[in-house]
């Protein structure tokens, strides 16, 4: 498989995902996330979204009068990841994700990246549960979950 | 405007998170970064 960012490709003959990818195109532009797309035998086969955020935490002590105490994780946030429907089931996800996890991991080395967050919900929860991602605490009855995969430090 | 906005956690909520996060890496964990190590050094990268 080969990555390569979304500039590098003049054309994209994906129809089912070329509105999607076009929202992406326009983030980028505007520098708010980068999109990788992978090729396989020079089609494209999978796609995904990365950009910077952090997790706010705020902690109440129990103490009067309450002084907030306020914790920020910086994290990589897969914005979209999707796989073209004529690849499902070939892991290619999966190597997608992982390859976005690494990259957390990478960035981490030079400007500090605790976590890999993601916004998702329905079947793809799944999905990233089995990568190793977990569901943000209170987040398990809502409809689209916030769920966090911790990068290892060093 | 972002592709998602970032969560705020507060509360009990808060506390739990960080409690987990500030906890020692799982064994599972380790072993993801294992295989993630793998599949980005497979995938290979054109500018």
């Amino acid at each position: 498989m080969i990555c390569l960012r979304l500039f590098a490709v003049k054309m994209i003959a994906w129809d089912l995902m070329s509105s999607s990818i076009r929202k992406q195109k326009q983030f980028q532009k505007e520098n708010l996330g980068v999109t990788h797309l992978f090729l396989y035998n020079n089609q494209i086969v999978g796609f995904a979204t990365l950009v910077m955020s952090q997790i706010e935490a705020k902690l109440a002590p129990y103490l009067f009068p309450v002084k907030i105490e306020i914790k920020y994780y910086p994290a990589l946030l897969i914005g979209r990841l999707a796989t073209h429907n004529d690849y499902r089931g070939r892991n290619v996800g999966k190597n997608i994700c992982l390859w976005c996890v690494e990259t957390a991991k990478q960035l981490s080395k030079t400007i500090g990246c605790r976590l890999v967050i993601v916004l998702t919900g329905g079947k793809p929860v799944l999905f990233y549960k089995k990568v190793g991602f977990e569901i943000f605490p209170k987040c398990e009855k809502k409809l689209r979950k916030w769920m966090y995969l911790q990068v290892p430090s060093g | 405007m972002r592709p998602e906005p970032a969560p705020v956690l507060t509360g009990k909520c808060a506390k739990e998170f960080v409690k987990k996060v500030e906890m020692p890496l799982t064994q599972k964990n380790i072993e993801v970064f294992k295989e993630a190590e793998k599949v980005y050094k497979a995938i290979k990268k054109v500018k």
